[in-house]
């Protein structure tokens, strides 16, 4: 079985797992595994092995059990962060970060600030020609949505409340990513901003054995309207771009979001 | 061999022309087919269903227009001699055939208009189900229980319609009754612990959870709270179970129906029941 340095949802802190053959392996497990395999991490138990000519995967945790028997003799499995829009599916193609605090921004300047944002987690087996197939998509933190704008014609959301920090801050990748939202108010009025509205189109997801990541912009336009962008570049260097499940689903919505309801 | 195809079937027309105009229908009939099964398959991801079938219906209408516009000098029939024509003609069909006209032009409104669209839960005319297809002459509507109804335009357009669906969030009204020695605030506390817990249930609009009534056998709680529309009846089905459990949880009882009975006579009015 796996060998857990951490405890869960201790920020920071590093998740020791390792295949079925026993090899060891550091950080996070992000990215593509060989097939055996178990991890567990946070509550969460993954199981991945070979039997008789097909693979069997079984995930099972937080009062939740999950399993699917995928006729293969070959591929890789892969872990990876995807836009936080597939649980439940359909619901909501927005993102809506409500800072805990208010964030004020002086006239015709800009800052760029950091927050964080939920994540879910894809398993995906991959071929070499077909590209990936998301087995399962599952989350750690408890997802809410929340309405932006009117109820005829406003914007349902998946919601989330979020500190603001002025450097990276520390977290569970697993659990929560870390935004860094560069605020410009082109206004000549000061801008206090309590909120954030996303399009998921957009959401450029990066990971790192460490941390998960998110750049966008907020543009200030006057005292009820704000424009919000994803840019798809890496808070870090080295990160690994994420699998874009939900973009590709949804190519005629636009990627950038004009807040007309008030930020 | 194939003399006989040039030998007139009426005026200057002849056997070649009614075949070639044949096919030419034919060959539109199929393309206006292959292209709309194209168009679906294409953009059915990234248009809504209602706007794809409007358009796939308008692209295959106009491919079989054009091809009839085509076709009619082949078979002798000038088409600006059709438009002097038309006009009478649509005159006596339209009042020959007041009920089509109704349906088609109501049809035509209701395409403009849109009250209601493919797959919205409504109810028409006393009929309440998802709509199916909206077609120029008719609606139709599966109803919950799974049946098929078609409903003319007409009757689609002068009806009043209530559209479960237009709206992006829609409200859960629940009413728990409890005890009157219950603690009216521990229940609205667990209620609202429930509230938050669920994912369907929006922050904003809020939920308002109070005590609405004090009736004849329990304490009212109303419990109104937002939901994203096509998950209304998850949470509808859903939540008042949760709320029951939680608040006998915290030993909040939900009372039967009961009357006390006293009576007049008894000098110490002792309670009998």
């Amino acid at each position: 079985m796996l060998e857990k340095e951490n405890t869960e949802n201790k920020p920071g802190k590093k998740v020791s797992w390792h295949y079925s053959s026993g090899q060891n392996n550091p950080g996070f497990p992000w990215g593509p595994h060989k097939i055996p395999l178990q991890m567990e991490f946070a509550g969460m138990s993954l199981f991945l092995e070979k039997k008789e000519g097909r693979i069997i995967y079984f995930r099972q945790g937080i009062g939740e059990e999950y399993s699917k028997e995928i006729l293969a003799e070959k591929g890789n499995f892969v872990l990876t962060p995807v836009e936080p829009f597939h649980l439940p599916v359909g619901v909501g193609t927005h993102l809506l970060i409500d800072f805990s605090r208010s964030v004020v921004i002086e006239p015709r300047s800009s800052k760029t600030v950091f927050a964080t944002f939920p994540l879910e987690l894809a398993c995906a087996i991959t071929h070499k020609q077909a590209g990936e197939h998301i087995l399962d998509v599952f989350a750690l933190s408890r997802p809410k949505f929340t309405l932006y704008g009117s109820i005829r014609n406003g914007l349902v959301c998946k919601y989330w409340k979020s500190d603001t920090y002025i450097s990276i801050p520390r977290l569970n990748p697993l659990e929560q990513g870390v935004i860094s939202i560069n605020i410009q108010n082109s206004s000549g009025r000061w801008a206090e901003i309590n909120k954030a509205v996303f399009s998921a189109p957009g959401m450029k997801i990066y990971y790192g054995p460490e941390i998960v990541s998110l750049k966008a912009s907020m543009k200030i336009i006057n005292e009820y309207t704000a424009e919000t962008v994803f840019f798809d570049e890496p808070l870090k260097k080295g990160m690994h771009k994420a699998l874009e499940k939900f973009s590709q689903r949804f190519l005629s919505l636009s990627a950038k979001t004009v807040m007309e309801e008030g930020y | 061999m194939f003399e006989w195809l040039y030998q007139t079937v009426y005026d200057d027309v002849t056997w070649f022309n009614l075949i070639t105009a044949l096919l030419i229908f034919l060959v539109a009939l199929v393309v206006s087919k292959l292209l709309t099964v194209q168009l679906r398959r294409t953009l059915k991801e990234k248009m809504s269903k209602e706007h794809l079938e409007m358009m796939a219906k308008l692209v295959s209408y106009g491919i079989l227009v054009v091809a009839v516009l085509w076709i009619l000098p082949t078979l002798g029939i000038e088409p600006s001699g059709l438009m002097v024509a038309g006009g009478i003609v649509a005159l006596a069909l339209g009042f020959a055939s007041q009920s089509i006209i109704g349906n088609l032009i109501s049809g035509l409104f209701l395409m403009g208009e849109r009250p209601v669209k493919i797959g919205d839960q409504v109810e028409i005319a006393g009929n309440r189900g998802f709509v199916e297809d909206i077609h120029i002459i008719s609606t139709s509507i599966r109803t919950l229980d799974g049946l098929y109804i078609r409903i003319p335009n007409e009757t689609v357009f002068t009806s009043s319609i209530m559209n479960y669906s237009s709206n992006k969030v829609r409200r859960v009204d629940l009413v728990i009754g409890i005890r009157y020695s219950d603690d009216a605030e521990k229940a609205i506390q667990a209620i609202r612990e429930v509230i938050e817990a669920h994912p369907l249930i929006m922050v904003n609009p809020e939920t308002h959870v109070f005590v609405d009534e004090l009736g004849d056998n329990s304490v009212d709680l109303v419990v109104r709270t937002w939901t994203p529309t096509p998950e209304w009846y998850t949470v509808k089905r859903d939540l008042l179970w949760k709320i029951k459990v939680a608040i006998e949880a915290v030993g909040v009882q939900i009372p039967f129906p009961q009357r006390v009975l006293w009576y007049g006579a008894d000098e110490n009015n002792e309670e009998i029941s």
